[in-house]
């Protein structure tokens, strides 16, 4: 039985894939029958270049028969336009003097014809360009592998959505329904907890045969006790544990991952920006002081400054303010930045409305984190933070789509208001679905560095945090924003093309994070993942040296990922278990150290990847940051052994302790 | 394909390329011309008034420079003295103009002027050249050979200005694409420096590209080169198996390439020069040149950083451009029967 | 309750609706990028042409405004393409120099709204001194993007209404087969198979324990306990 909500995922999968695929089927035939004519529209113009540049030879004196490099020639041509199958230069007496590329296998292939003239109107012979029908259906493919990751980003979309409507308390009725229903399904006889509210009437003949069961089994049971019955009393204990009888079964606790639905919204609000924030940041500077690459980056910059900068100070905030209240003030502080940012007139003004929005994601993002790990412990913490990475995942990788073709549409202010929508939306939902602050005992007022010299001090954080934590997205940020991008396009590959391969990771990591998040979580062996994904990931980018090739780009690219995917939920996880078993502020300060270590690597990464590639070369650098990874991967490993007796045994146990299962 | 990849023969494309995409790399003055003058300093009155030393009367490259502060219109007032090919006269030009003239900045035309003017790096302090005032060369084939600075990044003093010769490799490549080499002969003056530099220079590239150089210095009398038997060198060269024929920027070699050219179009070997002289008047088959008329606006760029942006000449480095010219000699090619590919048309000068 | 299955199976009829639109309309955006893009290929070569030839003349030193040959060039290049509106070769501020079009030299390309297509002159030191503006006509565009929208609207208005009524179809279907599960829970006798074996288990050993047997329920062997979830409390 997998369920209501298991039943409507895959019913919604199921019916939109069906659906996509079909709108993929017609996205290709539209695509054949404009692209291609279009296709043969350039082999004209190609070929009337060509013959005017011989022509031109001719004038200036290289007689007809006697042309160097044409072959050569068309090869170029045939490089950049590799839908042409074959060029040939064909003389007036119809003999073949040059060509490039083979045609032999394309009998009736569109071509294109032109005639080879000197001023004087002498047709000296012909160029012929022979289109390559498969090449233009691979250019139609391409196009389509395009619309199939639209395919993806809206089945993602969709899927997020109807986790925001599953999760929402309008359905809180049915869902008390699908508890009682899996209870059984599973064989548990407890009784329910909650109020069933508007499913009174469905839930109410269930509820009454479980209740008059625990009623008689309660008295069974008093009365075994009154006797003094010793093998009865471990008989019905025994009951209990197999079936459930006489415990009441707490409603499932999903409070952990209650903020998903507010944190995608809000997250995919910022994604949107990414495609045209360096090009919008260079339109408002102008022509002004500072150079056009200087004037795109310092917004993306300041961004990234504060929001690292914040990770700290903000989580002894969130906490003295409550999750809520820091999630909804941090939504409302973004969407009056992205407002701000679509009508700025200056670019001072800019930048400063791209620091509120970082201040308010900085807030939220630490507020939503403070949630997740405020209501979740132990094993299942593991899995509610993979729940929090997944909703970050999704958005970065529907986000950049959707805010381009905004942007391309209607403008960039008019994708800066989406934002400040989808901002607002956010605040919303977080408002509708977070639970009132409960404010915790003894959260402690902000947290100074004393608190983050203690939480350096816990055991084995540090070899976590500058062992796995900071080389994972140093090589994530050095491989994806930089080194990949600029050897692609080195390599001849369009920004289109360069974007498909960038989406690896993300796709990946969306489909792998809950996965081992779950595995880590059973095996209870957060650090063995850590560490095996610190490996996977560094060996694939050392790979590199081997053969520097697409090949290997897309392994260490698939490597990352998974190896990421391995890591990352455990990374958390870890963590959050010794910010708990600390305590109060410290807590805080973990954290908040956490977040400062790994976003410093974020930021550290593409600037020490410009600099390596620049002075040893791609392969290199990339084999040399994997070393890194790997190197601290063992140094983390080594240490954990150290320290492995007490402390983090101690630490989970207190963890599972400290907080409500 | 077209002149951008010319330049992409040489230049180190992947790193300038590179360094051009990261941000905070401005190699360039400013991408426009527009931005670059005026934006810095506060817009003055008076025009800036710069005293041009020529060597030969004027050329395309002071035409170049004076076209550079239009274009960007920025008011100069030029003062033109010409030497008439004696750099003695430079001395007393200075002492006749500086105190009246009192230039803002000096431009020199080639080696002899600006050593005349700004002597070379090593000179005492007390020594009788201009210090004060900032000076800026134009076609200086080899500023660190002839002590004008110890290095092309610095001067260390009051002096920058545009070389004009094209890299020895860029050459090397550009007639690598005419014509493919495993051989390729040179004729040079073993007492030059800077021509026994770029012997090696061509060595160093033809060990890469796995082709070897044929060097063959000229016939010495005493401490002067003679032209003494080049035709038979050139005779030699073609026997050995030279597929090439290269004719450096040496300052003998141009006093007779009158007898080399002639000399390689009988031997039927292909010729390359490195100055666009060899191929008009020469006989030259093809060369790869620095045009007079940009080197003047290089230099002009470099003078609008010391007068408008204010930047001290030592911070400004020696540049040499960064697209060169291709001149085909077509009737040399009719003649030898060897004819440039298709593709270099798309870029060349050709002369019928 | 029938009341919020009903919403509950619109709101994801909507739901899937909203997302084939959304997949429909950005296939249909991308189509149009592809198009766009093959059509700028082919102008782009003619712009390049013209501006080689701008660099060969600015490089021998003739300025760009003083390159008045480039009129022929542009009119020639332009009269090629059909689908070319006018190729302006415009100076580093963006005033038209020349034009294949009269009408246009001396106004400020930027000013006129028209998108074109640009390819940078560079002189020698590798500054930009003009660009090359190929200015095309939308029809072409046009006509593109509608055959396309076409042709979507076509496949997409079948794919979203199918997805839409597919939703509510398998959304019913589950709501009934959810109502049938909740009958049958409310008789023990129609329970599933462990919560009946647990409920054998249950009532054997509560009959035992109360030493008293009123009902003749047969203990079922040794009773196959569900998958225990009770560990949490133990």
């Amino acid at each position: 039985m997998i369920g209501l909500r298991g039943g409507i995922t895959v019913a919604i999968v199921l019916i939109l894939c069906s659906a996509l695929a079909f709108i993929g089927w017609g996205a290709e035939r539209a695509a054949q029958r404009t692209i291609a004519p279009e296709i043969l529209a350039k082999a004209n113009t190609v070929a009337r270049s060509a013959a005017d540049l011989l022509g031109r030879a001719e004038t200036v004196g290289v007689p007809f028969d006697r042309l160097v490099g044409v072959s050569a020639y068309f090869e170029s041509l045939r490089a950049a336009n590799p839908e042409f199958a074959q060029i040939s230069l064909v003389s007036a007496a119809g003999t073949e003097l040059a060509s490039a590329g083979d045609a032999a296998d394309f009998e009736g292939a569109p071509q294109a014809r032109v005639p080879v003239a000197v001023p004087s109107g002498k047709r000296l012979g012909d160029v012929v360009i022979v289109v390559d029908p498969t090449a233009v259906t691979a250019q139609v493919g391409a196009v389509l592998v395009d619309v199939a990751f639209i395919g993806i980003v809206s089945l993602l979309v969709a899927l997020e959505l109807v986790a925001l409507v599953v999760g929402s308390r309008g359905i809180g009725a049915l869902m008390a329904v699908e508890r009682r229903l899996k209870a059984l399904g599973r064989g548990v006889l407890a009784r329910h907890e909650g109020n069933p509210g508007a499913a009174g009437n469905l839930v109410e003949p269930i509820d009454r045969q479980v209740d008059a069961l625990a009623e008689r089994h309660a008295a069974i049971r008093a009365a075994a006790q009154a006797r003094g019955d010793a093998t009865a009393l471990s008989r019905l204990a025994d009951l209990e544990t197999r079936t459930g009888l006489g415990q009441v079964q707490a409603a499932e606790s999903e409070a952990a991952i209650a903020v998903r639905p507010a944190l995608f919204l809000f997250m995919l609000a910022e994604e949107l920006t990414r495609p045209f924030l360096p090009r919008f940041a260079q339109s408002i500077a102008g022509s002004g002081a500072f150079s056009p690459d200087f004037a795109a980056s310092l917004p993306i910059v300041a961004f990234m400054a504060v929001v690292a900068l914040c990770q700290v100070p903000f989580a002894g905030i969130s906490e003295r303010l409550g999750r809520r209240p820091g999630f909804v003030i941090g939504a409302l502080l973004a969407a009056t930045g992205y407002a701000l940012s679509a009508v700025s007139p200056t670019y001072g003004l800019f930048v400063g409305a791209r620091i509120a929005t970082a201040v308010g994601y900085a807030l939220v993002f630490v507020s939503s984190q403070g949630h997740v790990v405020d209501f979740s412990a132990g094993a299942a913490r593991s899995a509610a933070l993979a729940v929090f990475v997944r909703a970050i995942m999704v958005a970065s990788l529907c986000g950049p789509p959707i805010g381009g073709v905004i942007a391309d549409r209607l403008g960039a202010p008019s994708a800066f208001m989406a934002s400040a929508g989808l901002a607002l939306v956010a605040l919303v939902v977080a408002l509708l679905t977070l639970p009132k602050t409960v404010r915790r005992a003894g959260a402690a007022a902000g947290i100074g560095l004393s608190d983050l010299k203690d939480a350096a001090r816990a055991p084995g954080l540090m070899a976590l945090l500058f062992g796995c934590a900071f080389p994972a997205k140093f090589l994530f940020a050095a491989l994806c924003f930089l080194l990949v991008p600029l050897e692609l396009q080195r390599l001849g590959y369009s920004s289109a093309a360069i974007g498909r391969f960038q989406m690896i990771y993300p796709i990946i990591m969306v489909l792998a994070v809950p996965f081992f998040a779950a595995m880590a979580d059973r095996f209870d062996a957060r650090g063995g993942f850590v560490v095996a994904g610190a490996l996977v990931s560094g060996l694939g980018a050392m790979a590199m040296v081997l053969h520097p090739s697409i090949a290997f780009i897309v392994v260490a690219l698939v490597t990352l990922g998974y190896g990421q995917a391995m890591s990352i939920a455990s990374q958390s996880a870890l963590v959050a278990d010794t910010a708990s078993a600390l305590g109060g502020g410290r807590a805080a300060g973990v954290l908040g150290l956490f977040r400062l270590v790994e976003r410093s690597g974020n930021a550290a990464g593409p600037a020490s990847a410009g600099f390596l590639m620049a002075t040893i070369g791609f392969a290199p650098a990339t084999a040399l940051i994997g070393m890194v990874v790997v190197a601290g991967a063992a140094l983390f490993a080594l240490s954990g052994l150290r320290t492995a007796h007490h402390p983090r045994r101690a630490s989970s146990a207190a963890a599972s302790e400290g907080s409500s299962a | 394909m077209d002149r951008r990849s010319l330049l992409a023969l040489g230049l180190g494309a992947g790193a300038a390329g590179l360094a051009g995409r990261l941000p905070g790399a401005h190699a360039q003055p400013s991408a426009n011309g527009q931005a670059g003058p005026g934006a810095a300093a506060a817009p003055r009155s008076e025009p800036f008034r710069v005293l041009m030393l020529t060597f030969r009367g004027d050329t395309d490259v002071e035409r170049g420079f004076r076209d550079y502060f239009a274009a960007n219109e920025i008011k100069v007032e030029f003062l033109t003295r010409d030497v008439e090919r004696d750099a003695s006269r430079v001395k007393p030009i200075l002492a006749e103009v500086l105190p009246t003239f009192k230039p803002d900045l000096i431009y020199t035309y080639g080696t002899p002027n600006t050593l005349a003017v700004a002597g070379p790096y090593d000179a005492p302090p007390d020594s009788p050249y201009v210090h004060d005032i900032p000076v800026v060369f134009a076609l200086v084939a080899a500023p660190v050979q002839v002590k004008i600075a110890p290095s092309l990044a610095s001067s260390g003093r009051n002096v920058t200005g545009a070389v004009h010769v094209v890299p020895t490799d860029v050459q090397m490549r550009a007639m690598q694409s005419y014509k493919a080499f495993r051989k390729v002969g040179v004729i040079y003056s073993p007492n030059e420096r800077n021509s026994v530099a770029i012997i090696e220079e061509m060595q160093a590239f033809c060990a890469g590209i796995n082709a070897s150089v044929i060097a063959q210095p000229l016939t010495m009398v005493g401490s002067r080169p003679t032209g003494d038997g080049v035709e038979d060198f050139v005779r030699n060269l073609k026997a050995q198996g030279a597929d090439w024929l290269y004719l450096p920027a040496d300052t003998f070699l141009a006093t007779i390439f009158d007898r080399v050219g002639p000399a390689a179009l009988a031997a039927g070997l292909p010729t390359f020069g490195a100055t666009e002289f060899f191929l008009r008047e020469g006989l030259g088959l093809v060369g790869l040149v620095s045009r007079y008329y940009s080197v003047g606006q290089l230099a002009a760029s470099k003078a609008v950083e010391v007068l408008v942006q204010r930047v001290p000449p030592r911070d400004i480095p020696i540049e040499t451009l960064r697209r060169f010219a291709l001149i085909i000699n077509m009737n040399i090619a009719k003649q030898l029967g060897v004819y440039p590919p298709i593709a270099m048309l798309n870029y060349a000068e050709v002369i019928t | 309750m029938a009341r919020t299955t009903l919403g509950l199976i619109a709101v994801f009829a909507l739901i899937a609706a909203a997302c084939v639109a959304f997949g429909a309309y950005f296939s249909y955006v991308t189509l149009l990028n592809a198009h766009r893009s093959v059509i700028e290929a082919r102008f782009g070569i003619a712009a390049e042409r013209v501006a080689d030839v701008a660099e060969q003349a600015a490089s021998l030193g003739i300025a760009l405004p003083a390159q008045s040959t480039l009129t022929s060039l542009l009119d020639r290049e332009s009269r090629v393409e059909p689908a070319i509106r006018s190729m302006d070769l415009a100076d580093e501020r963006g005033i038209v120099l020349f034009s294949s079009d009269p009408q246009r030299v001396g106004i400020a390309e930027a000013q006129d709204g028209g998108r074109g297509l640009t390819r940078p002159v560079r002189n020698d030191l590798n500054e930009v001194i003009g660009r090359v503006v190929v200015r095309y006509d939308p029809q072409i565009l046009a006509a593109g993007a509608a055959a396309l929208g076409d042709d979507l609207k076509v496949i997409a208005l079948p794919a979203l209404i199918g997805a839409g009524v597919a939703t509510i179809v398998i959304g019913l279907l589950l709501a009934a087969l959810l109502r049938r599960a909740v009958r049958r829970a409310a008789d023990p006798q129609a329970w599933p198979p462990a919560a009946r074996a647990a409920l054998a288990a249950a009532e054997s050993v509560h009959n035992e324990a109360a030493g008293a047997s009123t009902k003749g329920c047969a203990p079922s062997g040794p009773s196959k306990p569900g998958p225990s979830r009770s560990g949490r409390r133990a």
